[in-house]
């Protein structure tokens, strides 16, 4: 057969005999897309890019919802609260106008972060930043429910409003990015958001699932710290270290041990460098820190597969891990990670079997460190890091 | 409680909780309750010796 003995007339369909309609059929889509590809690229993609948008809409409305849900309950039904209204209302209770009101303003609330032009000294500003939001939020929170003493339950609600609140800045975020492209009608705009979609969607989707979690008191996936060193403190006589932050004094092998992780059944994660710094005050020497903290997996890992490391195993903005590295470094000690593998859902929805079932092989392994790298007289401080919803200790 | 999550493949959460006697150190498993807490004690006694049990564990399985 002979390949090359064709011609480019035939070829192209622009011979004599060739039909001009035909020759339409093929040239006019070529046109339209050099000229018009990228606007027809930017019409497919917004479509996926709209229906993503609703489906965060729809979570964003979901985890608002649920939030004031669980405030009628644990402040008493709409009814009720109208009653107590017209008596004697308690000043600072919202009726549920105003809680809704309330509720939906906190949930807009924005964090500016230090400027950061001269990065020395922002550690200790973006800290003041951090904190002050929690304390507000916490006080927000109380004012929301004002009848609830329950520890407990304002820390279930100041989760709620937390992840409300990170639900409604993606959808924000997301919607904005779009809504710029589409007015500028400029597809390489929308790209990066086409690109970080899927992983955006797959954080607000844990995020809306871990609603029902944190309103059942279930343990999460990223409370294995918390709860191998709560399994450690069991029957120990336990003091208040720092904010939700408890601390239990051991013995192992002649090493001392110093046991400590977030103040549980409540969802908080506590503040183990204001701990740390707690200890070191009261003039108790530490030769060695390990941490045990949930991690996120890589794609192709096993979920609830264990990591031994070096270094802080602490997520969060960063100041807690800066202040526990400062300290080791200021002390000329080591820290020793433990990490366990985990995917964003399982990391803030109920702990999976895998994962619960790893709690007594990590104990076995935390033990077993200690003893390869303290001495005997040597004190060792064992932190259980993550949010230590319905483990207490 | 069962629970369904948002993924494309549904997924069906039932969660359970696994108990162990104080006294005998029998461990059990059972359907989670409201208000079970781990490392605090169940409301119901220990059925092989009466005994007060704790909540030992709490988790959820998937049913994909």
């Amino acid at each position: 057969m002979n390949f090359t003995g064709f011609e480019l007339d035939q070829l192209l369909g622009m011979g004599e005999e060739s039909n001009p309609l035909m020759m339409l059929v093929w040239i006019l889509p070529v046109i339209l897309f050099v000229f018009y590809g990228q606007r027809i690229q930017l019409y497919v993609t917004s479509g996926e890019i709209k229906k993503a948008i609703k489906k965060l809409d729809a979570y964003r409305s979901e985890s608002r919802d649920e939030l004031l849900g669980h405030l009628r309950d644990v402040t008493g039904s709409p009814q009720q609260q109208q009653q107590q209204q017209q008596q004697h209302r308690p000043p600072g209770q919202a009726n549920p106008d105003e809680l809704a009101g309330k509720v939906s303003r906190f949930i807009d609330y924005i964090t500016i972060m230090p400027v950061d032009m001269d990065p020395s000294g922002i550690v200790p500003k973006v800290k003041h930043v951090m904190r002050t939001r929690e304390d507000v939020t916490r006080r927000q929170v109380r004012a929301l429910a004002p009848g609830v003493a329950d520890e407990l339950q304002a820390a279930r609600m100041q989760v709620l409003l937390e992840i409300a609140s990170s639900l409604h800045m993606i959808h924000k975020t997301v919607n904005h990015m779009f809504l710029t492209a589409k007015r500028q009608n400029n597809y390489p705009l929308i790209l990066p958001l086409q690109m970080a979609l899927p992983f955006v969607m797959e954080q607000a989707e844990a995020l809306r699932n871990a609603t029902g979690a944190f309103r059942e008191g279930h343990p999460v996936g990223d409370g294995i710290g918390p709860m191998i060193v709560g399994r450690m403190m069991r029957g120990l006589k336990k003091e208040e270290a720092a904010l939700h932050t408890v601390l239990a004094r051991d013995s192992y092998e002649g090493r001392s041990l110093l046991l400590l992780k977030a103040r549980g059944p409540a969802p908080v994660v506590g503040r183990p460098a204001d701990a740390i710094s707690y200890i070191a005050e009261s003039g108790q020497e530490i030769h060695a820190i390990i941490m045990i903290d949930a991690a996120l997996k890589m794609e192709g890992e096993d979920s609830a597969s264990v990591s031994h490391g070096f270094g802080a195993a602490i997520g969060g903005i960063g100041t807690e891990r800066y202040e526990i590295e400062e300290y080791a470094l200021g002390a000329g000690i080591p820290i020793f990670s433990i990490v366990v593998k985990e995917s964003v859902e399982e990391a803030v929805t109920i702990m999976t079997e895998e994962i619960a079932q790893r709690a007594d092989e990590i104990t076995v392994q935390v033990r077993e460190m200690i003893l390869e790298n303290a001495d005997e007289g040597q004190t060792v401080l064992v932190i259980g890091v993550g949010n230590t919803a319905g483990v207490a200790q | 409680m069962t629970s369904e999550s948002g993924r494309k493949k549904k997924r069906l959460v039932t969660e359970y909780a696994t108990t162990m006697c104080h006294g005998c150190g029998a461990s059990g498993k059972r359907r989670f309750r409201h208000g079970d807490v781990v490392f605090e004690d169940a409301p119901e006694p220990c059925p092989e010796c009466g005994g007060a049990v704790m909540i030992d564990k709490i988790f959820g399985e998937i049913l994909e």
